[in-house]
């Protein structure tokens, strides 16, 4: 099990933060917090990069749908990339798929917003 | 035969419960999707028990677990001395189709936890709270 990791970099006008190692109860408080954090600070065309992530619990879903919900209302989004087959199973579970896109990787997800 | 594992109950203790359920699924030979729904499951319960149970009604505690198997199934056993409470009898959410401006999240670790186990139920045993997790071994067979 790997050790949570969260960075952050800049495309543009979109912000990538990648997510390593397990989203829990313990973790996801500082990835919502990073997103905040983005989304104060007016950036609000979201990436998350999951591509690291091997285990994520309701409270990861939690943090993204309050990424989510802040992004769209501020005219943005927030998009996942880099899902793995056992997180997708996850998001599929929790009805997300119908909620946020998802991409292959960060570069496509940032690609998307055009 | 049975492994057990007796914890505070603290955020702190979510890491080693999932360590001890990835070793029991293993042992158990259950399949890479099976462990993570199982993982899965106990996390989201034990969650909920010492956010809900212990730390916001001002108690402390010990989350006891159990894993026990035979030749058909794995089943884990959690056990806490926290505030009662029965989480199968969360409603469902009903929301996960419609709008997201519209969706409440309370209750989706349950949610995850029921779908994701092939069998889950709650007792209430000697004051204690049991929540029971059980899982199918296809064809595993080291009884």
């Amino acid at each position: 099990m790997r050790s949570f990791e969260l960075t952050e970099r800049e495309l543009g006008p979109v912000t990538v933060m990648v997510v390593a190692g397990s989203v829990d109860a313990i973790t996801a408080p500082r990835l919502g917090e990073a997103l905040a954090s983005a989304l104060a600070a007016g950036r609000s065309r979201l990436v998350v990069d999951l591509v690291g992530v091997d285990y994520v619990s309701s409270a990861a879903l939690r943090a993204l749908l309050a990424g989510v919900k802040g992004s769209r209302s501020a005219g943005g989004d927030l998009r996942l990339a880099g899902v793995t087959p056992a997180v997708a199973k996850v998001f599929a579970l929790a009805g997300f798929d119908a909620i946020v896109q998802r991409f292959d990787d960060a570069e496509a997800a940032a690609a998307s917003f055009g | 035969m049975a492994d057990t594992l007796q914890l505070p109950a603290t955020l702190d203790a979510l890491g080693p419960i999932r360590a001890f359920v990835d070793a029991a699924a293993s042992a158990a030979g259950l399949d890479h999707k099976a462990s993570y729904r199982l993982r899965l499951a106990v996390d989201e319960i034990a969650t909920n028990v010492i956010t809900h149970g212990y730390e916001e009604a001002g108690l402390r505690g010990d989350l006891e677990l159990q894993a026990w198997r035979n030749g058909e199934t794995l089943t884990i056993i959690l056990e806490d001395d926290a505030v009662p409470f029965d989480p199968t009898t969360l409603a469902e959410p009903d929301d996960l189709g419609t709008p997201l401006e519209e969706r409440a999240v309370g209750g989706l670790g349950v949610f995850l936890t029921v779908h994701g186990v092939d069998e889950f139920r709650y007792e209430r045993v000697a004051r204690r709270n049991r929540n029971i997790f059980v899982m199918h071994r296809q064809g595993a067979d080291d009884g």
